[in-house]
């Protein structure tokens, strides 16, 4: 006995002697890891509904990509693969793209610049086209 | 624990890897310590195997999952004390047929198993729940008193200080005309 626990009398060291000589019961054991294995790990019939559940959720799982490979050509393999097909296709386009400003100059013509009337010109003459005709007057076309 | 012996904490490792061998080892190793102890915290000593069983079956199901902040004793007697008071809270007339099958395996011994378990629990029976616990961790399952504290979740002066007080108590209850004097 240590000086923290000083014994009254030596009795209490008797009856921790005695306490100490009780033992467990012999099945112990066998009662712990019996009870241990039949709470923590599935029965036999448990354990095969366990397995049949997850087999057939397997197979559901796969189903999809069963039914896709049936209906699939059986020359399926020869097709080119993805990648063949884009390093057969060229990195860039080979035709080129007009620039804006030469589109521009190509296909809008130019109008020439008349000049501006000159103060007190007769603005009817002004506006007389070239031809002679007045602008302002209506054409019309004979159909051949 | 011999010298020769794979430590507790080996024999969990072991048990994590799924070695069932492991685990019956260290029930073989506890489970007197385990079975004294509730012989004595049960108010129905006749149940402590069960106690026993059930405080191993939790040991199955945690220790997977064990980390080792605590020696694996320690978290066993934490474990066994939960139990006993879970077992003292139970109704009786749930006990009765395990009371009946333990009777009828070795009535001799468990009698005398009974009478010891009854002593200790009367000589403890006054004291306040805590000394009561350092008493039977410290006294008489010999146990250190950082054992004793890490198992009752407490420092060791604590310890120190309810033991002090608990043997003045039982000194007072052993030899009352000495302590008189």
């Amino acid at each position: 006995m240590t000086n923290d626990r000083t014994d009254p009398g030596g009795k209490l060291d008797e009856l921790r002697r005695k306490y100490q000589a009780i033992e467990a019961p012999a099945d112990t054991v066998a009662r712990a890891v019996l009870a241990a294995e039949a709470n923590v790990r599935p029965h036999g019939t448990l354990r095969l509904a366990y397995v049949g559940t997850a087999l057939i959720v397997g197979v559901l799982a796969l189903l999809p990509f069963m039914t896709l490979r049936d209906a699939a050509p059986d020359s399926v393999s020869m097709l080119p693969s993805l990648t063949a097909v884009s390093r057969a296709m060229p990195a860039k386009p080979t035709v080129s793209i007009p620039s804006l400003g030469s589109i521009r100059s190509v296909a809008m013509p130019v109008m020439p610049k008349r000049p501006a009337p000159t103060p007190g010109q007769d603005t009817q003459s002004y506006f007389d086209t070239d031809d002679g005709s007045d602008s302002n007057e209506e054409k019309t076309y004979e159909l051949v | 624990m011999t010298a020769g012996e794979e430590s507790d904490d080996d024999l969990v490792r072991r048990f994590k890897r799924g070695d069932i061998e492991a685990f019956e080892t260290f029930v073989r190793r506890h489970q007197d310590r385990i079975f004294r102890l509730a012989s004595v915290w049960l108010y129905e000593d006749q149940l402590a195997p069960d106690a026993t069983q059930e405080v191993f079956l939790r040991a199955f199901k945690g220790l997977g999952s064990f980390r080792f902040a605590a020696a694996p004793s320690t978290w066993l007697f934490r474990t066994a004390r939960n139990v006993c008071r879970e077992f003292n809270r139970k109704p009786r007339a749930e006990q009765i047929d395990d009371e009946l099958r333990d009777n009828a395996a070795n009535p001799e011994r468990q009698t005398k198993r009974q009478q010891t378990a009854q002593q200790v629990r009367e000589l403890v029976a006054d004291l306040p729940r805590r000394q009561a616990e350092v008493v039977m961790l410290r006294v008489f399952e010999d146990m250190s008193v950082r054992e004793t504290a890490r198992a009752m979740g407490c420092r060791e002066g604590t310890v120190k200080a309810l033991l002090h007080k608990a043997m003045n108590a039982l000194r007072e209850k052993m030899n009352p005309k000495e302590s008189m004097a």
